[in-house]
């Protein structure tokens, strides 16, 4: 454990007699760094947020906060701060007394409690409000009250439990700027828990994805919509095409695989060694392409582009700034193409068409 | 929480050894049910089945029994038939201020002390008493009748005690019958009575059941209202129980009539629960 | 229309008798309705009659000391029966509401039969008893429906924040259970003062309660004195229910009494 690492997760377990929610899981989150675990469901990424806030204890493993040693320290020792699902405001004080509750746990004078707490009414934008009750707020007012309380404590780091969820879209994107505007400013080290990717997207440096109790992925929101490492993550994060085949051979630039419909399929070696687990002849693959890459053509396209095959429109799927075809590649195989529109769609159902998919932006994940 | 989980029957001791108090003091009224009673001892040690053989053979105290059922019966079936219509405006009806009357009045009657009500009820129930003044200015009657210290007063204070209960365990029956089910009826054809007796009551079912569980076995276990309204001249069992235990100073009697009391009780209550299963299952 | 009579009636006769006792405390002499005049001389017996007083005094004594030991011991097994799994929670669950099963008398028959054989003669020993057995089921019932509603993570909010488990209780959880205390004292309260049923197998010849000493008036005297104590009493619930109303809000109240029944 370097000192940079402000939260440390190793070999984390967590059992409920025969279900294991949390599966052998390591993770480390350096200063300042807006790390998101993210998921759908039932994923673990809830069970693993209380467990460095010291609600659970993990069954095997341990967790380090700034270094030291946390796995037996009760919560309330933990100096970690935390935003729930349901804000979790204490109704029968006011806003000023909620987001003061921390400092005097610490026995913190009251003049400096004062001032400290009229900044973090400042911070979340809300001076005026210290009298009111939690009832006399808002959704989103609650929650920055919440927000603010777990934040006047100058945690370790910040732990957010899936806070947007109970707002209603505009507001939950209004808030997701704030929170990380907020998060900037402060510089805290923040783990953020949601199922939902496009605010995972925007608001963190790094993102973990789990699935059943095991982390899938980490990386930055680019790396992980660019280039995802296996099935689940190239489903969950965005749309992609998934073109079942197997790998026929590999040279030091291209992979050939053949896909189960009989086409043939080139990627580039370079992508696939740089992003994919380890790639070998006879391995069962899909190949993954999100739409935005499968190209679409009218005529046939010149005979030296790789990848090109012909295809039927089945569907368009107008959204309107963009469009999605759905094409019927022969022998049932389908293909989902996106296109950003300008005006309306160029082709239409029942149109013969060609696909082109370009190799640098087929990846590979394994089926075996 | 850790301190809860650790030691979880620390805080519940105290707790524990009230009601282990309590039992050890329901088994020592079965123990003494089967002791012998002496004039002038309080009682002699022994195992004898001769206090049940006589509550249970002789006539006398089986019918102390049987009125204590039948009257009880006969005050629930009324109480359920004042406190239905109640119940039913109640849980229809969208108004608070009315809600809220009828629910400070059951409130007040509940707190109020027995005895007050019950003298009350004996003043109204009187030769010159509003019952009576009603009846005979509305012609009915030509002379007052005879409403007190009899098993009629008994009945109405009884009836009078019960409808507060009666009342709120309909009232939430019925309101979880969706209003919309009488309306669909009534909209293929069913008028208002046959709506209620097809839709209405047939839903309301465990609430009734609920209701009539509650009275019944509030009035058999009842002691205050029979002994003042009754004057004397019969009884329920507690009565009988009062009577053996404070005046003959008869434990072992006393006790084994409680022990009676309580079976019929358990049984009653057990035996309408397992009804009322058996109704959810099917 | 008939439902409607009917339910007009009944209502009626609720408050019949409340309206009545209120009406004869003031009445000069003549037990009529309406009232002939206006007098309060029967509400001097409650000060010239000794026993009044003092059984005034006692069933307000041991009402008090009754709650407070059921609360005492009902709010922390209210807590660990809600909150905790552990061996034999079912069984004890069913063992504290017991008592509102067994019939009163049986309740007081088996209390007397026992402090006879053991030898405990003092009445306020077996009134505490018998009136905390009593009003224990109520306390634990509406407790444990308050916290089984009960928003744990204002809690898991207050831990992370730096307070202890005791720390927590203190200001967060106790403040937040006070209408279902407030709810519980009432019920308990009102249970043992009203009780007569338990209470009269474990009087004494002169320590005993109010509701056992105007049972005997009704026998002696049979008079308006007992309305004018029922005046009495409604006055106080009366004020004892505004006091609540703007401790907690009436619907609480009367949500906690649909819990009880």
């Amino acid at each position: 454990m370097t000192k940079q690492n402000d939260i440390e997760l190793v070999n984390v377990t967590k059992v409920y007699g025969k279900t294991v929610a949390v599966n052998d899981v390591s993770l480390a989150v350096t200063r300042g760094e807006f790390l998101t675990l993210l998921g759908p469901s039932g994923c673990g990424k809830t069970t693993a947020l209380r467990i460095i806030a010291g609600f659970i204890q993990p069954t095997h493993g341990a967790i380090y906060i700034k270094g030291e040693l946390m796995t037996d320290i009760p919560p309330y020792r933990r100096n970690t701060g935390m935003v729930f699902q349901n804000y979790a405001l204490f109704p029968h004080m006011t806003a000023f007394d909620n987001i003061a509750f921390g400092l005097r746990m610490r026995r913190t004078p009251e003049n400096e409690i004062k001032s400290r707490v009229q900044e973090s009414f400042e911070l979340i934008g809300l001076t005026g409000y210290e009298n009111r009750y939690p009832r006399q707020l808002s959704g989103g007012e609650q929650q920055r009250v919440a927000l603010a309380r777990a934040l006047v404590i100058e945690p370790s780091v910040l732990l957010l439990d899936e806070p947007l969820s109970n707002l209603d879209l505009k507001l939950r994107q209004k808030m997701r700027l704030e929170i990380k505007r907020i998060q900037e400013k402060t510089k805290i080290t923040t783990i953020y828990v949601t199922h939902d990717q496009e605010e995972a997207l925007v608001m963190s440096d790094r993102l973990a994805l789990m699935n059943k109790g095991r982390i899938m992925q980490t990386g930055s929101p680019s790396d992980i919509y660019e280039f995802p490492r296996n099935k689940f993550v190239a489903d969950f994060i965005g749309q992609t095409n998934f073109l079942a085949g197997k790998v026929v051979s590999m040279n030091e630039s291209k992979v050939s695989i053949q896909l189960d419909n009989g086409l043939s399929l080139e990627a580039s070696r370079s992508v696939i060694d740089h992003h994919s687990t380890k790639i070998t002849e006879q391995l069962n693959v899909a190949v993954s392409i999100r739409p935005q890459k499968v190209k679409i053509v009218k005529g046939q396209p010149s005979k030296d582009l790789r990848n090109t095959f012909a295809g039927r429109v089945e569907d368009v799927e107008y959204v309107g700034s963009r469009v999605k075809y759905h094409i019927n590649l022969f022998d049932g195989m389908g293909i989902v193409a996106e296109e950003v529109l300008f005006g309306s769609p160029n082709y239409r159902v029942e149109d013969q068409v060609f696909i082109i998919l370009p190799p640098e932006d087929c990846l590979l994940v394994s089926t075996d | 929480m850790s301190f809860l989980r650790k030691n979880p029957y620390l805080l519940i001791a105290p707790g524990l050894t009230v009601l282990i108090f309590f039992l050890i003091a329901l088994f020592s009224l079965g123990i003494l049910s089967f002791y012998t009673f002496v004039r002038g001892k309080l009682w002699v040690p022994t195992f004898t089945l001769e206090n049940y053989w006589k509550f249970l053979s002789d006539p006398f105290y089986l019918n102390y029994l049987w009125v204590t059922i039948r009257i009880s019966g006969e005050c629930t079936l009324i109480a359920l038939f004042l406190s239905y219509p109640v119940a039913y405006l109640l849980a229809r009806v969208k108004s608070t201020i009315v809600t809220g009357i009828i629910l400070t009045l059951a409130i007040i009657s509940n707190f109020t002390n027995t005895v007050v009500i019950l003298y009350a009820w004996l003043l109204s129930l009187s030769d010159t008493g509003i019952v009576n003044g009603l009846l005979l200015s509305l012609g009915l009657i030509s002379h007052p009748l005879r409403l007190t210290y009899n098993e009629f007063a008994v009945v109405i204070a009884m009836v009078y005690w019960v409808l507060p209960f009666t009342i709120f365990s309909l009232v939430g029956a019925i309101q979880n019958i969706d209003p919309s089910l009488e309306h669909a009826a009534q909209s293929l054809g069913a008028n208002k009575i046959r709506t209620f007796l097809k839709v209405t009551l047939p839903l309301s079912i465990p609430g009734i059941v609920a209701a009539v569980l509650l009275s019944f076995l509030g009035e058999i276990t009842s002691f205050v209202i029979p002994m003042v309204m009754g004057g004397g001249r019969f009884g329920f069992v507690s009565n009988l129980i009062y009577d053996k235990i404070i005046n003959t100073a008869n434990f072992p009697f006393g006790s084994t009539a409680s022990m009676i009391l309580l079976a019929v009780t358990m049984f009653i209550g057990y035996g309408i629960n397992k009804l009322l299963m058996e109704k959810a299952v099917s | 229309m008939i439902p409607r009579l009917i339910a007009a009636f009944t209502v009626f006769l609720l408050a019949l008798p409340l309206i009545l006792s209120v009406v004869i405390s003031f009445s000069p002499g003549q037990l009529t309705f309406p009232l002939t005049g206006f007098s309060l001389r029967w509400y001097e017996p409650l000060f010239s009659r000794r026993d009044f007083a003092s059984s005034l005094g006692v069933s307000l004594v041991v009402g008090t000391i009754a709650s407070a030991i059921s609360l005492g011991i009902g709010i922390p097994a209210s807590l660990v029966l809600v909150r905790q799994r552990f061996k034999g929670r079912e069984v004890i669950q069913v063992l504290f509401l017991s008592p509102l099963a067994i019939p009163a008398v049986v309740v007081g028959v088996s209390l007397l039969d026992v402090f006879v054989m053991v030898g405990v003669s003092d009445p306020l020993t077996r009134l505490l008893t018998g009136h905390v057995i009593i009003t224990l089921p109520y306390v634990v019932r509406v407790i444990s429906a308050s916290l089984e509603g009960f928003d744990r993570q204002v809690e898991e909010a207050a831990m992370n924040l730096g307070a202890d488990e005791f720390r927590t209780f203190q200001k967060i959880t106790l403040p937040l259970m006070k209408s279902a205390i407030v709810a519980a004292i009432i019920f308990a309260f009102q249970t043992s003062f009203n009780d007569i049923s338990v209470s009269i197998f474990l009087v004494g010849t002169t320590f005993t309660t109010l509701p056992l000493v105007l049972l005997t008036w009704t026998y002696k005297y049979f008079d308006p004195s007992i309305a004018a104590a029922s005046g009495l009493i409604i006055g106080s619930i009366t004020i004892l229910l505004i006091i609540t109303e703007k401790l907690v809000g009436i619907d609480k109240l009367m949500g906690a009494f649909r819990v009880v029944t």
